[in-house]
């Protein structure tokens, strides 16, 4: 078990690597020179080596990406081209919001996924089924930030039930959470049918009920069971998805997370805040990804006694 | 007429811990006629089980033998009415103890599972919950029939597994199916199957995938339990030599329908039906030459879509006559046997193509 | 002993016998989702082909009839049948032309995904060895990235284009194509190899491209029209937040972008670009699930059929 962990650990940290490569070759490669912001632009082209030496970038790239990762390490993402300030107190002071919201459309998602899939499964072809199906299908053709835009019409200006400003409240959240969850709902019911159809279609099922059991026990106690490490292991693997999901909607509401903090600074060609969301929301993702894989294998026996 | 579910209950066998047998005797203990099962595809329907009749008495062990495909598991799955969803009984009798099955609710059915008709299948892998406990399966289907308590259940289920020949059942019981062995997984299988003391245990191939030497073992203990328990037991294989070893009786299948039955003995020393002797033919014999070569039947087994006139074995036969190809031979007590020993064939195979009377 | 056809196979076997694409094709003919998928996508491409002739305004010019006395824009009308932007630009013009730019990036996305996948899978297969494990290394550190970040480290930097977001997508898939490239292709290499091992190294290539390409094509297939949709919903994404394509050129995302202002105002500004994106993401999704049931030959065929009576 620990061998697994330590595993999924050490592979979590060469992706988080490999992300630092992409950020530092993408800031390495953008347009925006950095020495040319800190010289001035009426600097002259003296004031402008010096600044190139500061900056350390005239060492060669293999230096430049060490003391690149050492600043990361150190916590330090760098200043905002644009406003000065730390990159890292930015990003970091807007994550709880971002996490919030993140949070809140995963619960959309598992709460309304969940029982969906489950019960498509459990009348499989019926037409509960069919009708599951039908409307997962729209759910998955719909984006989140298109669905988005609706909700924010319907109930927060034709029905002002909800705000239609920007604070991070609870209020506020229910919109872009049902933005987020709703679509992943639909694309979580059908893996969740398909997982639990997966496990009805096993042999030790139809042993269960060889053995005179209830088909309430059977599905409580032995399909659900089997088809939870597959669903949770697909929570996981959204994540990603999800998350970038999470840092549009937030555009689209006007949230105050890091993905809106984002596009602004696209907008400005502020390239370090832009590297630093990038970092530190890949990141969230790796984390979590290692997070469901180690629930994972403590609810699968199999993982747990073989690995 | 439907079944009280209480009279079903009622008959079963009582409720005691492994050990004490029912009493047997001539009594039938489960009584199948007239059962066709079908399967519906894409393509049309197979009748894997046509028309077929025979009945277990307490107690006894009887083989149900034929290649894959003859319908064998078809027939097993039907009993207990555990089949796929494309699969469906068309017509029937299955009587255990008087009681209709086929017409019995849901909730007498699930009585009969597992307490009355249990079933061993042949990958114990495949048919043990992968991520429960090897003990709470034991247990599981005890505490639900029996209304025992959990604690008294776990007793009775490390008790079984030393029935089985489980080594350290106590540390067994918390360990998980992909933690134990081929050999060791079939017998935890059968402690499953027969923990609830059921009158009629269904083996279906509950050998083959096991190495010879625990094959041996496995049908020692099949046997061993049968006569402790006094259940009737069916066994369903494709292997004659399992079949000589453990059964009283054997049913030899064919396309969906029995071609011959009888006393083993009396099946394997004087084999009516072309099918069976091809079977025999077939098996590698000790004391035959090294020179000599395996005998074959030619072709293969019908898929099961075309339902042509005539006896199904006639493009395969070699005692095979004109009237075959036209008429279906029913299954009819053959001349000079016991009249326990039936066949489907026109022809006389001891003595060649000589039609019967 | 005789060839012995277990009942659950059988099926299969006469499937078989059909000839396997024959009987997908007939599946999928029949597959009531699946033709209606069809008909939209084929409606989408007479959109994105014809748009030059269909469009009613070329899709940039900009008209003063176009918007209101005090400068808002038009619901639609009979000279604007979907309205107009608030750059008094013609929206039914912008989303047809808008749907060649989706159309173009997921089918290049897609495309390139496929034959990244395939290239790389198929030789990390068949090299084996360390040249295995580094590819799959590779394709796994891609997986592990969320697409969109990735995207956006790329395009921040990089001038956004239609090439360029193809390639980070098609990236992205192929990845992923490639594990599922690889894990069919290795159980190929155990059966072939060994036979094939003799022959000089063109050869092996040779005749395992001509066993693994076919053996793995369906689910590149069924992978790459769904994944038309997934391409199309981030080229959305990304030009709705503006790293995509650019205004002028009219891109459903960007023209959400724009006309998010005017939700209230002009709520169609963002309606019929939205609609657009679902019925082009329906249609690929509809018929991309009729390809994965007609090419994928398991149980789940013969258990659809109802059970007619015995005779």
């Amino acid at each position: 078990m620990t061998r697994y962990i330590v595993g999924r650990l050490g592979w979590s940290v060469v992706v988080i690597l490999a992300i630092t490569l992409i950020t530092f070759g993408a800031t390495f490669l953008s347009p925006v020179d950095p020495a040319r912001l800190y010289a001035g632009l009426r600097a002259t082209h003296a004031q402008y080596e010096l600044a190139r030496q500061t900056l350390g970038l005239n060492r060669p790239i293999i230096v430049q990406y060490y003391r690149y990762l050492v600043r990361l390490l150190h916590g330090n993402m760098g200043q905002s081209y644009s406003t000065g300030e730390s990159v890292s107190s930015i990003v970091l002071g807007r994550l709880p919001a971002t996490m919030a919201l993140a949070a809140a459309g995963l619960a959309v998602e598992v709460v309304v996924g969940l029982p969906l899939g489950v019960l498509a499964a459990l009348r499989w072809q019926g037409k509960t089924d069919r009708a599951i199906l039908s409307g997962s299908l729209l759910g998955v053709v719909t984006p989140q930030f298109v669905l988005g835009f609706l909700l924010l019409y319907l109930f927060a200006y034709r029905f002002p039930i909800f705000p239609l400003g920007a604070t991070a409240s609870l209020p506020a959240l229910v919109l872009p959470a049902l933005a987020l969850g709703l679509p992943g709902a639909a694309w979580y019911a059908r893996m969740v049918r398909s997982s639990v159809l997966n496990v009805l279609g096993e042999d030790y099922i139809r042993n269960c009920r060889a053995k005179g059991l209830s088909e309430w026990v059977v599905v409580l106690r032995h399909v659900l069971r089997n088809s939870a490490g597959p669903a949770i292991t697909m929570i996981g693997l959204d994540f990603g998805i999800f998350l970038g999901g999470v840092l549009v909607v937030e555009q689209v509401f006007g949230w105050p997370g890091i993905g809106q903090q984002m596009w602004n600074a696209i907008s400005a060609n502020d390239i370090p805040v832009v590297m630093g969301t990038v970092i530190v929301a890949a990141a969230a993702v790796v984390i979590f990804n290692l997070v469901a894989d180690i629930v994972n294998a403590f609810l699968d026996p199999r993982i747990k006694y073989t690995r | 007429m439907s079944t009280d579910p209480s009279a079903l209950a009622m008959t079963a066998g009582s409720p005691a811990g492994p050990g004490e047998s029912t009493p047997g005797g001539t009594r039938a203990a489960l009584t199948v006629s007239g059962l066709t099962t079908v399967y519906g595809t894409t393509r049309g329907q197979i009748v894997a089980v046509q028309d077929v009749s025979f009945e277990i008495l307490a107690g006894e062990a009887v083989g149900i033998v034929g290649e894959s495909g003859c319908g064998k598991t078809a027939l097993a799955l039907s009993l207990v009415q555990l089949l796929p969803r494309n699969g469906r009984i068309e017509h029937g009798q299955i009587t255990l103890d008087g009681s209709d099955l086929l017409t019995a609710g849901k909730t007498a059915l699930r009585r009969v599972r597992g307490r009355r008709i249990a079933m061993v299948f042949q990958d114990s892998m495949a048919s043990l919950d992968p991520v429960m406990p090897v003990g709470r399966q034991i247990t599981e289907g005890m505490i639900s029939h029996l209304g025992i308590s959990r604690q008294e259940a776990r007793k009775r289920a490390v008790e079984l597994l030393e029935e089985v020949g489980v080594p350290e059942p106590t540390t067994r019981l918390r360990q998980f199916p992909h933690q134990l062995s081929g050999g060791l997984r079939q017998r935890v299988a059968i402690a499953v199957a027969i923990s609830a003391d059921p009158e009629v245990l269904i083996a279906d191939e509950p050998t083959t995938a096991l190495d010879v030497t625990i094959q041996a073992q496995i049908l020692d203990l099949l046997q061993r339990e049968q006569g402790r328990r006094g259940m009737a037991l069916i066994l369903i294989t494709h292997d004659l030599g399992v079949v000589g070893s453990v059964t009283d009786r054997m049913i030899v299948m064919y396309a969906g329908r029995v071609v011959e039955s009888g006393s083993t003995s009396e099946v394997f020393a004087d084999p009516r039906h072309p099918y069976t002797l091809g079977l025999l033919d077939s098996v590698p014999k000790l004391d035959a030459t090294i020179e000599g070569r395996l005998r074959a039947i030619p072709g293969s087994p019908p898929t099961g879509y075309s339902m042509t006139a005539g006896c199904p074995f006639a493009p395969r036969c070699s005692h095979v006559m004109q009237r075959c190809r036209g008429e279906d031979p029913p299954l009819a007590p053959v001349p000079g046997g016991r009249s326990a020993h039936e066949a489907a064939c026109f022809a006389d195979v001891r003595t060649g193509s000589a039609p019967r009377s | 002993m005789a060839v012995s056809a277990d009942l659950a196979s059988q099926p299969l076997k006469q499937l078989a016998e059909r000839g396997y694409w024959r009987t997908a094709a007939y599946q999928l003919r029949h597959d009531r989702l699946a033709m209606v998928g069809l008909f939209f996508v084929a409606v989408l491409i007479t959109c994105a082909v014809f748009a030059p002739l269909i469009a009613p305004y070329p899709p940039d010019l900009q008209l003063a009839s176009g918007l209101t006395p005090s400068g808002n824009p038009l619901p639609p009308s009979t000279h604007f049948l979907l309205g107009t932007d608030p750059l008094g630009r013609d929206e039914l013009s912008r989303l047809l032309f808008g749907a060649r730019i989706s159309l173009t990036v997921g089918l290049g996305a897609n495309i390139i995904g496929g034959v990244l996948g395939l290239a790389i899978g198929g030789i990390a297969a068949l090299f084996g060895g360390i040249v295995d494990k580094l590819l799959m290394r590779l394709a796994d550190v891609i997986l592990s990235f969320p697409i969109l970040l990735l995207a956006t480290a790329i395009l921040a930097v990089t001038s956004p284009g239609v090439l360029t977001i193809s390639v980070i997508v098609g990236i992205g898939f192929g990845a992923y194509l490639a594990r599922v490239v690889y894990s069919q292709a290795v159980t190929l290499r155990e059966r072939d190899f060994v036979l094939a091992a003799r022959t000089s190294a063109v050869g092996r290539a040779r005749i395992l491209l001509r066993h693994i390409v076919p053996h793995v094509m369906p689910s590149i297939i069924v992978f790459c029209t769904l994944g038309v949709a997934t391409a199309i919903q981030l080229e959305a994404a990304l030009s709705y937040v503006g790293l995509g394509i650019h205004p002028p050129t009219a891109s459903w995302g960007n023209m959400i972008a724009n006309g998010q202002d005017y939700i209230t105002a002009a709520p169609w500004l963002v309606l019929f670009p939205g609609m657009a994106i679902m019925f082009a993401m329906l249609g690929f999704s509809m018929v991309g699930d009729g390809l994965r049931d007609a090419l994928d030959p398991t149980l789940e065929r013969t258990v659809r059929v109802k059970l007619g009576s015995l005779r």
